[in-house]
């Protein structure tokens, strides 16, 4: 075993192996790999954009969800109050018109006794009249006897329903 | 002795068996370097890796490895360098599994790799150094060390070729010796540990102290 031209030889071959390697090997490889990991590179970036875009729109419709809640209950309050005013207003109408009927009635039923009184009189004055004609026909004329039937009739209606009539 | 590497005459010429192995073997890493990459080009790089196609991926990051963990990420040009050697090594290595001489059990192998990788450290110290800078090296830390800094700087291609040659020789000579006295079924263990075992180890060795050494040359 001596050294002689294989060092040469393997000096050579080695760099020849190494040149081809490089070329057939390690350089594609080098460069499919790379193509991966810019790849990669790029998804883990658009993966990083995205999330980032739903974490604003998260925030977004937590906001657009917080204003809409607040907006809600608004409304429920101002129907509560809308609910209770009509309410107030209705009760205030009912006491109203029950007042004006209950005083309608009062009228009506003044009126009414008021009426019954006339009638009453003139009935008693008419009937006394005519009783009277027949028994003091000829001692009274028809006038005395209405004056005295009329305050005889009075006296009645005083009596029976207990207030002065004019 | 036929653990040796012989000479074969070809159109009158000489050729040793070294030689012709190392063409051999040249030849097979450059195809199967070839038939690999295209299998692996044959899906896009987008696709996850499986199969055969992520083995040239697996060479390729093992070397990469390497070089991170013992050069650091700056000196990932190194890459096919080191790896050609790792590649070459380990197959000439295993070359003793089929019967041939390994090329490595030849000293002109051995020193022809040191010294490529000697001339590797020498030409990334002169620049990074400056050639003033790397010749005063020698002179520390006293002037009168300079022959012996010479002698180490000399015998460090020495000592890597002879480490690798003197394992992988040994290792023949104690198969050839096993095959001439026990040829049947008893030279399967020797086998994996010489060829297999020893073989691997003294890739990593070689490769290792390549890498340290260029390293160190260019801090």
């Amino acid at each position: 075993m001596r050294l002689d031209y294989t060092y040469i030889f393997q000096i050579l071959n080695f760099i020849i192996l190494y040149l081809l390697l490089r070329r057939y090997l390690f350089g594609p490889v080098k460069a499919y790999l790379e193509r991966r990991e810019q790849y990669i590179r790029g998804r883990v970036s658009a993966a990083e954009g995205d999330r980032e875009h739903a974490a604003r729109l998260k925030e977004r419709l937590d906001a657009e969800l917080s204003q809409a809640r607040t907006k809600a209950r608004g409304i429920t309050e101002e129907a509560r109050r809308a609910s209770d005013a009509i309410r107030a207003d209705a009760r205030k109408l009912a006491a109203e018109e029950a007042s004006r009927m209950l005083a309608r009635a009062r009228d009506e039923l003044a009126r009414e006794k008021e009426r019954a009184i006339h009638d009453i009189r003139r009935e008693a004055v008419d009937l006394s009249v005519a009783v009277a004609s027949r028994v003091v026909r000829d001692s009274l004329d028809t006038e005395a006897l209405r004056r005295l039937a009329s305050a005889a009739t009075r006296e009645i209606v005083e009596a029976k329903l207990g207030g002065k009539v004019s | 002795m036929a653990f040796l590497a012989r000479t074969y005459h070809l159109l009158g010429c000489e050729i040793p068996e070294t030689l012709i192995t190392t063409w051999a073997i040249m030849i097979g890493l450059v195809i199967a370097s070839r038939i690999a990459v295209r299998v692996m080009l044959s899906r896009p790089p987008e696709d996850p890796p499986s199969g055969r196609r992520i083995v040239p991926e697996l060479v390729y990051e093992a070397m990469q490895w390497l070089v991170d963990g013992t050069m650091g990420k700056e000196h990932r040009g190194f890459i096919p360098y080191i790896g050609t050697l790792a590649l070459f090594l380990v197959v000439a290595n295993l070359t003793g599994l089929i019967g041939v001489a390994p090329p490595t059990a030849d000293l002109n192998t051995t020193l022809a790799l040191a010294t490529i990788t000697f001339v590797n450290i020498q030409y990334y110290s002169i620049r990074r150094k400056g050639i003033a800078s790397y010749l005063k090296g020698f002179f520390e830390p006293v002037a009168f060390l300079a022959p012996l800094n010479v002698i180490s700087e000399v015998a460090l291609p020495f000592s890597m070729a002879f480490r690798l040659f003197g394992n992988m020789l040994g290792g023949a000579i104690i198969m050839g010796l096993l095959y001439s006295v026990l040829p049947i079924i008893v030279p399967v263990v020797p086998h994996m540990y010489f060829d297999i075992f020893a073989g691997i180890i003294q890739t990593f060795i070689f490769v290792m102290l390549t890498m340290t050494f260029i390293a160190r040359a260019m801090d």
